[in-house]
């Protein structure tokens, strides 16, 4: 609501709500987001150097199995419900990396296993990650159709 | 309800991952290899002349002198040389134009070769265990140039 419309009363509160309302720890909360943020992707590293060192797998095409591996252990750990810790500790730095994208699935999917399989899990579990698919799969649709179209004029 | 986040548990994955990581050793390079410099000698699997191993190692100099990196594997097959460097993290936002200058540098300097350059790991990794794998006499020739056609067929996955 505009400050002009409050009236007087209304605006002695706003201004002792201010007064005890309690400041957001900006940066403690960056802090732990740099940290959480910054494990998980040494984990991932470490995934990455796991299927180089021990499967067929190059730097670049090692990407793709790192992705899916962490997004599953996102999924068992949401699941146990040992990832909402982590993202009440870590915030932004636990939802930013992928394993957010595997959170969003499967805590949909928990929230609405109470309205059934089929009408509840299934049809609420990308309600939140759907976005993500959506956006990933349109902007590379996108790109792909500007570089063919560069390369059809012949860039 | 959630219960406050316990700092044991993070503490203790934390310390676990740091000493598994120091455990592995086991006097090989190739286990250290995406970790730290190795520093591997250049692999020389056919023709094998004191002339050809010289000319190897002006190779493995000439990539360690630019700036870029800073540790080189090199393995040569008759005229097909396989190089492969691992770059510094400043300079990895340049790796595909310094893949293009370390090229174009053996191919002028060395024009009698065919160069595969690769700045990634596992080409890296590969070729000092095929070093490894001959200096232990596990591979005989014919196994070494197998290999080596393998290794360099993983440079066309890349694109």
């Amino acid at each position: 609501m505009p400050k002009k419309n409050l009236n007087p009363e209304q605006q002695k509160y706003q201004q002792l709500q201010k007064q005890h309302e309690l400041k957001r720890p900006v940066l403690m909360n960056c802090i732990r987001a740099f940290w959480v943020g910054g494990l998980i992707c040494m984990i991932g590293q470490a995934i990455t150097y796991f299927y180089i060192y021990f499967f067929n797998f190059t730097e670049q095409t090692a990407g793709n199995p790192t992705v899916a591996t962490l997004i599953f252990i996102v999924m068992l750990l949401t699941g146990f419900g040992i990832y909402d810790h982590l993202g009440q500790f870590g915030g932004a730095g636990s939802a930013v990396p992928v394993t957010g994208f595997g959170n969003a699935v499967i805590s949909a999917a928990i929230e609405h296993r109470s309205e059934g399989y089929v009408l509840g899990v299934g049809g609420n579990i990308f309600k939140l990650a759907g976005s993500v698919i959506v956006f990933g799969t349109f902007s590379a649709f996108v790109v792909a159709l500007i570089k063919t179209i560069i390369g059809m004029i012949g860039g | 309800m959630i219960k406050p986040f316990k700092k044991q548990w993070f503490w203790a994955a934390f310390l676990s991952i740091l000493m598994l990581a120091g455990c592995q050793e086991d006097g090989q390079k190739s286990s250290k290899a995406l970790f730290s410099r190795v520093d591997p000698a250049p692999i020389l699997i056919s023709p094998k002349s004191p002339k050809d191993q010289g000319e190897l190692s002006e190779i493995k100099k000439t990539v360690i002198t630019d700036k870029s990196t800073y540790d080189v594997a090199v393995a040569r097959k008759d005229k097909e040389v396989l190089v492969s460097y691992k770059v510094k993290h400043s300079k990895r936002f340049q790796m595909k134009k310094i893949e293009k200058t370390i090229t174009h540098k053996l191919e002028k300097k060395f024009p009698d070769y065919t160069f595969a350059v690769s700045s990634d790991y596992k080409i890296f990794l590969e070729i000092v265990r095929l070093g490894e794998k001959l200096d232990s006499k596990k591979f005989d020739k014919k196994k070494a140039e197998k290999r080596f056609g393998e290794i360099k067929s993983l440079k066309d996955e890349l694109t």
